[in-house]
């Protein structure tokens, strides 16, 4: 088993320690290690930016192994976009490198007074100067970094300009284009003064019974090989092909949420990308089927620019969202949002949102210095990105998060922040597809597409809603199986052909990987339990920050706001009270507050934080 | 005719997998570091670049070797260090013009590529193609097609179409 390092950058005190074994065997790994950390860890008064806040970087126990797409790891902390739970997830090669150099987990605690970068050299660890790099973006960090270590083949972790600013959502950036970009990770980070970590591993990622082991990948490698979704549609397309899907369907986000049909998605759908852009394929650590797709443009005005990407989500935000139809901009947007170290996605949607303010008059070019923020102003978009990562002008305060600038617009502005507990939503439309993006609602780090995913999403519509609830439950503890163990949702989950498939892979493959790589035998439905602790973990966390039940909720928008055109036409999200009364019960929660209940959390094994809930129950629930 | 690695640059993906199975077939670990081929990056331009040891005909660290360490497999024409004779000197890092040699970190030898004897383990587990063993002659006719394609569009954009 692995070590936890841990940096204390207020005395610059390192110490290593031996994983911890209740903690190990309970949650398995990444996520779930991180939302136990943090539930023990954080406490209301502990602020984002408090030093007190530990910034943890987590592996998983398959993470750096020859598993295909084990290349996972996660960033945690309180969000200073949703101040409950913040954990975002990435790819690339950064988590294997963390891994051989021999830490399963990187906890990060304090304050530095000067900028500073950790290097990390397998058992060597170093708190260096940060003076050369503080101010620079992501490429120009890269570069300086391992021209000053000396090896260009390190992995770095790095913050741009945006974390150093404290943008709420700054992300944190590994191989120059793979984001931990949700819940403002990179703002910790930056709060902390530490610009990036360096490492270099050479070690192996052990594996109990080799063999065994390589029986299973190779079962794997014949599972993705024989199923289209994977093998195809995943390195032609990557998520791009949602484009076509959600604009068909009548859910693709439009100006802000408006409506859900963008009549210019062909100018920005799969194809516009890959027949404009295209260059070649890049893969994460051992996947062979990779997503990834290196795209440059080739002429006109943006020409030169470059990045990996985009995926759906940026081409929504800031394509459909802000009425942007010029695809060449988009890339250019990608580009300058991972240069300065942004979550795309939350960028493009709060320029969204200033553009529908502008249309409405809430700001005007007062507020904004003279730029014209009308619809589809993709000049303007990009200046404002430059503007939030840099808090000028109206960007300082965009960048503190949707909600604070609702709140600071005034004026029933936030009637057209679309976010749930401080963060926007991304991709589908919960009025086009009722059941399914309930899951908005409930997240454990605001308005988030990635804690549920099921291939049936249609199908649950049509269910009665306690049968839906029960299913999406299910689809719940299955996507989180990638995460406790550091593998991509993509190959494992989202892009397989049905769900018989997905159970194969999740509730077979990786019991049979896990328990070969660790000696410590489990099952598909010892795994699925892990994903429930861990999701109920995440809950009773938000609850001691303060979310209750009213915070489960959607946008008025949704809610209100009929869809104006297309096949869903008139539909509003209008069965959001009765999914979350079955939805709690789903848990063993208690409906009427949404605090898990002592039978249930002692079934899960955590009886000590049905201890700990005891006075919170009483007052509460009763 | 001799089979040789032959690499793609263009066609890599950088999933690294070649090196994982490379350093488990010869050293039971799947430690990259202890891996013979080895995948450079040039991220900001989206590339890579697998490297091996391209099997000089008129190797140039066989004679420097201070222990006779190296020689070559009859064979696969490999040019082949032993883990038993190499005293880890680095004397063949600094004699190869392409730096293909390395240190395994945890042997503290130098390793190479050896082909695998004959079956190398990059070629049957690269999932883009990007690593190829071929017969040296095909090689050459592989590149020479190649490059006309190259000529081709260089005189489309000279003559304009």
């Amino acid at each position: 088993m692995g070590q936890t390092l841990e940096v204390d950058l207020t005395s610059g005190r390192v110490a290593k320690q031996p994983l911890r074994k209740d903690i190990a065997a309970k949650y398995i790994g990444g996520r779930g290690f991180t939302s136990r950390l943090l539930y023990e860890e954080l406490k209301p008064e502990i602020e984002p930016f408090s030093p007190e806040n530990p910034l943890i970087f987590a592996t998983g126990p398959l993470t750096g192994t020859i598993a295909p797409s084990s290349c996972r790891y996660l960033t945690a902390a309180r969000s200073p976009l949703t101040r409950v739970l913040g954990d975002s997830n990435s790819g690339g090669h950064f988590g294997p490198e963390l891994k051989r150099a021999g830490y399963d987990l990187l906890i990060v605690r304090g304050k530095s007074s000067k900028p500073v970068y950790l290097w990390i050299d397998d058992k060597d660890v170093e708190v260096r100067s940060g003076d050369a790099v503080w101010g620079k973006d992501v490429r120009k960090t890269d570069e300086i970094i391992k021209k000053e270590i000396g090896d260009p083949e390190i992995q770095i972790a790095i913050i741009g300009q945006a974390g150093e600013n404290l943008v709420a959502f700054a992300g944190i950036v590994a191989n120059l284009d793979h984001l931990c970009g949700r819940t403002g990770m990179g703002a910790v980070m930056g709060s902390k003064k530490l610009k990036a970590v360096a490492i270099r591993g050479t070690r192996e990622v052990p594996v109990y019974q080799h063999q065994r082991f390589f029986k299973a990948v190779n079962e794997m490698m014949d599972t993705l090989k024989n199923d289209p979704q994977s093998s195809i549609t995943l390195p032609k397309y990557g998520t791009t092909y949602l484009v076509d899907h959600h604009n068909t369907i009548g859910g693709m986000a439009t100006r802000n949420w408006q409506t859900g049909v963008f009549d210019k998605a062909e100018m920005i759908n799969g194809d516009a990308m890959r027949n404009q852009f295209f260059v070649r394929n890049i893969a994460c650590w051992a996947c062979p089927y990779p997503c990834d797709r290196y795209s440059l443009v080739k002429g006109g005005e943006f020409q030169g620019a470059h990045c990996v990407g985009p995926e759906y989500f940026t081409i929504v935000s800031f394509g459909s969202k802000c009425s942007v139809s010029n695809a060449a901009s988009i890339v250019r947007a990608n580009e300058l949002a991972n240069m300065y170290g942004l979550d795309s996605a939350s960028t493009g949607g709060i320029i969204g949102f200033a553009m529908e303010c502008y249309e409405k008059g809430i700001i005007t070019e007062k507020e904004t210095g003279g730029l014209d923020l009308t619809w589809g102003n993709y000049h303007s978009m990009l200046k404002l990105i430059d503007m939030i990562a840099f808090r000028k002008g109206i960007g300082d305060v965009l960048a503190n998060g949707i909600r604070y600038a609702a709140e600071k617009f005034g004026k029933g502005s936030d009637r057209y922040a679309i976010h749930v507990k401080g963060m926007d939503a991304v991709t589908l439309d919960p009025r086009a597809l009722k059941v399914y993006n309930f899951r908005y609602a409930v997240a454990s780090r605001g308005a988030d597409h990635l804690r549920i995913s099921t291939p049936a999403a249609y199908a649950l519509d049509e269910m009665p809603i306690p049968e839906a609830a029960k299913e999406l439950k299910f689809w719940q503890d299955m996507v989180a199986i990638p995460d406790l163990m550091g593998l991509c949702k993509f190959p494992w989950n989202f892009f397989s052909s049905g769900p018989e498939v997905i159970k194969k892979k999740l509730l077979k493959i990786v019991p049979e990987l896990y328990s070969a790589a660790t000696s410590l035998e489990i099952d598909g439905e010892t795994l699925l339990i892990a994903s429930e602790r861990t999701a109920t973990t995440e809950r009773t966390l938000n609850l001691k920050l303060g979310v209750r039940r009213k915070d489960d909720t959607l946008p008025k928008r949704f809610l209100e706001e009929p869809l104006p055109e297309g096949p869903k036409k008139g539909q509003v999200h209008d069965i959001l009270e009765p999914l979350l009364d079955s939805w709690y019960e789903a848990h063993g929660w208690d409906v009427k507050t949404g605090i898990p209940k002592r039978e249930r959390l002692e079934k899960l094994g955590l009886k000590e934080i049905a201890d700990e809930l005891e006075s919170v129950h009483k007052k509460e629930v009763g | 005719m001799n089979k040789v690695l032959v690499t793609y640059p263009e066609r890599c993906i950088g999933c690294r997998i070649c090196e994982v199975r490379c350093a488990y077939h010869h050293t039971a670990e799947s430690n990259p570091a202890r891996s013979r081929v080895k995948v450079l990056k040039w991220e900001d331009k989206g590339l890579n670049v697998p490297t091996t040891c391209y099997q000089c005909l008129k190797c140039t660290v066989i004679d420097p070797c201070p222990v006779d360490a190296i020689t070559r497999n009859q064979k696969t024409n490999a040019v082949v260090i032993s883990k038993d004779l190499c005293i880890g000197c680095r004397v063949c890092l600094f004699e190869c013009p392409f730096g293909a040699p390395s240190i395994d970190p945890i042997a503290n030898v130098a390793i190479n590529c050896d082909l695998c004897n004959g079956y190398p383990k990059c070629v049957e587990w690269c999932p883009s193609s990007a690593i190829e063993y071929i017969p040296a002659d095909k090689e050459s006719v592989t590149r020479k097609r190649e490059s006309l394609k190259t000529a081709s569009e260089y005189m489309k954009m000279v003559l304009g179409e």
